[in-house]
């Protein structure tokens, strides 16, 4: 069990910074996400913890170990790609076996290891066969079976499920954290499905433009996003811009000539600032309930056990989305129709208002193309 | 709004693991760099350096009316490789899209066309003169007919023995363009309301048109630089090369003059294949492979197609039935076929058998060396950055310039050497034959397998390297198994490439070092039309059998990435 620690870590790619100033530690047999939209730097930062990529700044630490200027073969990480990279010149256990001849260890005992550790990723009996006989999910066990064999002070993940159709991922999923919390292995995952790292993760690290916006277990993160982009990013709902009232001790949001009202607000004074409201935040009433807000059904999706709509409020600039089960929610809304919904504070996440959102930005300050 | 990163520090270049480690890699890089170095920069570059001194001397005045003389050469050659070249793409390119778009099924016609790229030019030379010569069969048969044929030697020779020898290597480069032009595309400007025509011209043309432009690149250069067929055919015509070659053997004349000429040649093709590279790099396309094409299946087409195709298949095929038959000729001429038949030619072989040793010798002392290059200077060229461009540049230098002036210039290097010690000439003889080839024909190798590290996903050697293996192992155990199908590939095509070499040879060679080209060479020049058809025939049966290998071998390899 080893932690990883990374400090101000940053990479430029010629103008482009992929990576800016990354700070984070994961911790001892923690199973840690970086979450981020395409092209955030989170394969960068995790090919840097590999070696594979050189920081142009930055400190990388395995426990206390700086690794920062070690090669690949010298740190002794287990690494898996998207695209499995299993050697298409050797058989499974050749695969599994590599990184132990590496290792010089005796011949029985890399038999042994072997065989143990396709039982675990449940291939026990498809050691002999090559690669072009597997399919996905088959190789990507084998991908992680030839990582875990070295018995890696961390394993490093990147995107791993993207290349499995969505049944396979849920179960491939849960395998893979089975597995480390067995093994208590210390786990850096790169994705960028935002389900995935909420119900996989002891903690996760949402990545923006080559910066960690905000580190937090999945409730935290989901509840009480850090900045605009983390509520955009992570989970569903109506984001707007607005103005912090507070009075007394209830604080409310306007926006247009419609007022949200917000929790605890920790964080923003009165002033400008951006609210999120979630989904389960919002609250169908009955037809012939006083107040509430009023609002027009413009659209309705149903995914089996749920049920979504998407409602037009005048005076808010965006559509407000509701969310229930299907059987509550049947016949209740229905495209075109009038309803009445009301806004619970428990589900709303507000900010300070920010600077326009960067895009990933060039050295010389300017954005890139 | 974030903070920026508080003052960036620059980190270290890598650590290395403690105690001197060498790592074989680098070694193999070391010594791929010295060879080139050695055998490449430092040759062409004191071609150059020479003339640069010689010219910066005033030594151009001593000899009268150079520049007159030098003029006529270059526009000789000039107009030589721009008829062949504008001749070659008019028909290819309609040969092209007739055998890819309008006759598809024709298995056959695709290998027939590129036939012709089995013979080295100066075989096709010695059928040019049979046919055409003044005795030549054609002649004779136009004869009666009152058509008097033109002297063959010179200008016409020279263009009709490359023009039958480059139409394949164009074709080929523009029918691997158009295989690159989804179905979809033609099928989307034909729904729009096109005719099959406007279609070829508006969309089909201009998204092929670096291939053409490639096409046109190495027919040009090849036959710029061809100096078989000149000295064969060309009569008082007079181009580069074959002057630089002439005056660089014979004992008379200034060495000054042929090493002038060679630099001149360095200096004309590398300004051609940097403005033809830059005009590719234009209008290059990024291209799916593997696409499914159209066809067109108009009938009127398909008839024409069919007779143009097969008729230049068939005018293609005639010098080879030509040389064959002069292989069994015991005189052929003044009359329209031979006197009588013989194998005698063939039997006159069987007693000396020092060509046929020498070249293959030559050529498997020169191949796998060429191939390691590739390999190493593959990689170099993928991680390489900057290093790599350059060394895509370098290897390309001797392949687009003439061989004759790869010879010149290792000789004028290396040959000082010969005095040296009764040992050295072993070195500047056989050594430097073997020498002259890797360096004439590393490109090819190169092209071969710089296409396979393009395709070897760098994710597989990462996790070796992340499973404690070192870069050498990487590359032992990861790298070269994916590498071995391009690798075999490589070793064939280099090796047909080097048996067919000439240029280089005629600088290079000694005495008792003559190869099969040499040979084939010295029986054409002296007449002697019968060996030198036999010799051809053990040449192309060498040719032809390695193509057919590399073929099979394609097809399986091609095969197992499909299942
Ligand atoms: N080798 C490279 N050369 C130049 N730019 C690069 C290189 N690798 C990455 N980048 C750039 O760095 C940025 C971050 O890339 P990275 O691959 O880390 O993103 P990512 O978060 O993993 O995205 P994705 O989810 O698409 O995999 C991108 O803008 C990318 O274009
Ligand atoms: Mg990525």
């Amino acid at each position: 069990m080893t932690k990883i620690r990374l400090a101000e870590l940053s990479r430029a790619f010629g103008p482009v910074w992929a990576v800016r100033g990354v700070s984070l530690e994961v911790r001892e047999g923690e199973f840690f996400s970086l979450l981020g939209p395409s092209g955030c730097g989170k394969t960068t930062t995790l090919r840097m913890v590999a070696g594979l990529e050189r920081p142009t700044a930055g400190h990388i630490y395995f426990g206390d170990d700086d690794v920062t200027h070690t090669p690949p073969q010298h740190r002794n990480v287990g690494l898996v790609f998207q695209s499995y990279a299993v050697f298409p010149t050797m058989s499974v256990a050749d695969n599994v076996a590599y990184g132990l001849r590496i290792r010089r260890v005796p011949g029985a005992e890399i038999r042994r290891r072997v065989a143990q550790m396709l039982e675990i990723v449940g291939l026990g009996a498809l050691g002999a066969r090559m690669p072009g006989q597997l399919s996905g999910g088959q190789l990507q066990r084998v991908a992680l079976a030839r990582a875990l064999a070295i018995q890696p002070r961390v394993l490093l993940l990147d995107e791993p499920l993207s290349n499995l159709d969505a049944k396979l991922r849920v179960e491939v999923r849960a395998e893979i954290r089975r597995l480390q919390r067995e093994l208590e292995i210390t786990t850096l995952y790169v994705t960028h499905d935002q389900e995935e790292a909420l119900s996989m993760s002891d903690r996760i690290g949402v990545m923006h433009a080559g910066r960690l916006d905000q580190v937090g277990v999945p409730d935290e993160i989901y509840r009480r996003p850090a900045t605009r982009f983390v509520a955009r990013f992570v989970g569903e709902g109506t984001l707007l811009d607005g103005v912090l009232v507070r009075d007394g001790a209830r604080a409310r949001v306007a926006v247009g000539g419609f007022e949200v009202p917000v929790g605890e607000v920790s964080a923003p004074r009165a002033g400008a600032v951006w609210v999120c409201i979630r989904p389960e935040g919002v609250r169908l009433l009955d037809r012939t309930a006083a107040g509430g807000i009023g609002g027009i059904v413009e659209y309705v999706e149903f995914v089996g056990p749920s049920l979504r709509a998407d409602v037009r409020v005048p005076g808010l600039p965006r559509l407000l989305r509701l969310a229930g089960s299907s059987v509550d929610l049947a016949g209740r809304v229905r495209t075109g129709d009038a309803v009445r919904l009301a806004v619970d504070p428990a589900g709303v996440a507000v900010g300070p208002a920010e600077a326009p959102e960067a895009e990933p930005v060039a050295a010389g300050g300017g954005a890139r193309a | 709004m974030r903070a920026e990163p508080v003052a960036i520090e620059r980190t270290r270049a890598w650590g290395r693991p403690a105690g001197p480690t060498l790592d074989p890699l680098r070694v193999l890089e070391v010594l791929t760099g010295a060879f080139l170095i050695a055998f490449l920069i430092v040759p062409i570059g004191a071609i150059v350096v020479d003339s640069a001194a010689l010219i910066a001397r005033g030594g151009l005045w001593e000899f009268p009316d150079f520049v007159g003389y030098l003029v006529r050469l270059t526009r000789n050659s000039l107009v030589v490789a721009s008829i062949v070249t504008v001749i070659c793409v008019a028909v290819s390119l309609p040969l092209a899209v007739l055998v890819g778009r309008v006759l598809p099924a024709q298995r056959l016609l695709p290998v027939a066309l590129t036939l012709p790229l089995l013979a080295p030019p100066f075989v096709y030379a010695f059928a040019t003169i049979i046919l055409f010569g003044r005795v030549g069969v054609i002649t004779q048969l136009l004869a009666p007919l009152g058509i008097r044929m033109p002297e063959i030697y010179g200008l016409p020779g020279i263009v009709v023995t490359h023009v039958l020898h480059l139409i394949p290597l164009s074709y080929l480069t523009i029918a691997a363009g158009l295989r690159t032009v989804p179905k979809a595309i033609e099928e989307c400007a034909i729904s729009l309301g096109s005719t099959p025509m406007q279609v070829l011209v508006r969309i089909v043309l201009p998204y092929v048109s670096s291939y053409v432009y490639m096409a046109s690149l190495l027919v040009f250069l090849a036959s710029f630089g061809d100096v078989g067929a000149p000295l064969l055919v060309g009569g008082q015509y007079l181009v580069l090369p074959t002057e630089a070659f002439t005056r660089f053997t014979s004992f008379i004349a200034d060495r000054r003059v042929p090493v002038l000429l060679s630099s001149w040649i360095v200096a004309i093709s590398v300004v051609i294949l940097v403005v033809v590279r830059a005009l590719m790099r234009r209008t290059a396309i990024v291209h799916t492979f593997g696409v499914e094409t159209y066809t067109y299946a108009q009938p009127s087409w398909r008839v024409v197609g069919a007779v143009f195709c097969w008729g230049i298949a068939a005018v293609l095929f005639v010098p080879y039935l030509v040389i064959f038959v002069s292989s069994l000729a015991t005189v052929w001429g003044p009359d329209l076929l031979p006197k009588g038949y013989t194998l005698n030619h063939y039997q006159a072989l069987w007693r000396s058998v020092e060509p046929l040793r020498n070249s293959l010798l030559v050529s498997g002392l020169a191949t796998p060396i060429a191939v390691m290059l590739a390999v190493v200077i593959g990689r170099m060229m993928r991680d390489g950055g900057r290093l790599g461009a350059a060394l895509d540049y370098v290897t390309l230098l001797p392949f687009v310039v003439s061989g004759v002036v790869v010879g010149i210039g290792l000789v004028r290097v290396y040959s000082p050497l010969d005095t040296l010690s009764p040992v050295v000439p072993l070195i500047t003889g056989p050594a430097l034959l073997v020498v002259a080839m890797v360096s004439r024909r590393v490109s090819y190798p190169m092209r071969v397998l710089a296409a396979a590290y393009t395709r070897i996903d760098r994710s597989l050697e990462e996790s070796s390297l992340s499973l404690g293996a070192s870069p050498a192992t990487t590359f032992w155990r990861i790298t070269l198994p994916q590498l071995a199908p391009a690798i075999v590939a490589a070793l064939i095509i280099t090796f047909i490439q080097i048996i067919k070499e000439l240029g280089a040879t005629l600088i290079v060679y000694r005495p008792g070092w003559v190869t099969l080209p040499v040979q084939i060479y010295a029986y054409a020049l002296e007449g002697n039309l019968g060996r030198a058809g036999a010799v051809s025939m053990v040449l192309l049966a060498i040719v032809a059998a390695g193509t057919a290998a590399a073929g099979l071998l394609g097809r399986r390899t091609r095969g197992e990435v499909a299942s």
